[in-house]
């Protein structure tokens, strides 16, 4: 997704939800994350295991363990602490995130939730479909 | 591949010392807000992380409705926190 000069992201649009590209940075690598849903329903943030893999990020005995019981069934998920999360120049050092599998049914690479909208004092504008600071 | 049963993550830790483990909790109960394996099977053991998550996510997709997990048996106490996911609606 374009950038433009004020570091304003494009809100994208699949399946009637918000999807936005977001950067993570941990173990000196970043990779970059299409298919974000910003989620205000969701208190954490959590990406997919496999984009995790190709920056070498898995579990670790000093992370905490999650399970997630939801509409589509359970599933573990480990909290990590990464580098950054960015959209755009929205950008959060040190933020702890989840990692699991994902699989619900439809391909997303992560969820972006109220933990780092709320840190990040992001602005949600769906007149101008942009997220910015 | 070494498997074997085990009863609690204490002798898994003891067998399988310095190593990722994949395993599935045979039984577990809800308590307080965590998640007690009472019981579990050990499915495969691996140095390398990386293998070790990709062994869980290729068994997790074969069937979703076991209660599977990878941890690093330097991991003293599981502690598994329970979440509640209410879900994404789709269009």
């Amino acid at each position: 997704m374009a950038r433009n000069s004020l570091g304003v992201v494009p809100i994208g649009r699949q399946y009637g939800l918000p999807f936005v590209n977001a950067t993570l940075l941990a173990n000196g690598l970043s990779v970059a994350l299409s298919n974000v849903i910003i989620d205000t329903g969701s208190a954490s943030s959590i990406f997919s295991a496999d984009k995790m893999l190709d920056i070498g990020l898995f579990c670790s005995a000093e992370d905490q363990l999650f399970i997630i019981s939801g509409v589509v069934g359970e599933e573990y998920v480990f909290s990590k602490t990464i580098h950054s999360l960015g959209v755009g120049n929205l950008s959060i050092l040190d933020f702890k995130i989840e990692v699991g599998a994902m699989d619900y049914g439809f391909q997303f690479d992560g969820i972006l939730g109220m933990d780092f909208l709320l840190l990040a004092k992001a602005t949600l504008d769906f007149k101008q479909m942009v997220i910015k600071d | 591949m070494p498997k074997s049963l085990a009863h609690s993550w204490e002798e898994v830790r003891d067998t399988y010392p310095n190593q990722f483990v994949v395993f599935e909790a045979l039984s577990s109960h809800s308590l307080e807000n965590k998640r007690i394996i009472d019981s579990l099977e050990v499915i495969s053991t691996n140095i390398d992380g990386k293998q070790a998550m990709k062994e869980y996510l290729k068994l997790h997709r074969i069937d979703k409705k076991k209660e599977l997990y990878v941890v690093h048996t330097d991991k003293q106490n599981l502690d598994i926190t329970e979440k509640k996911w209410l879900g994404i609606r789709l269009a």
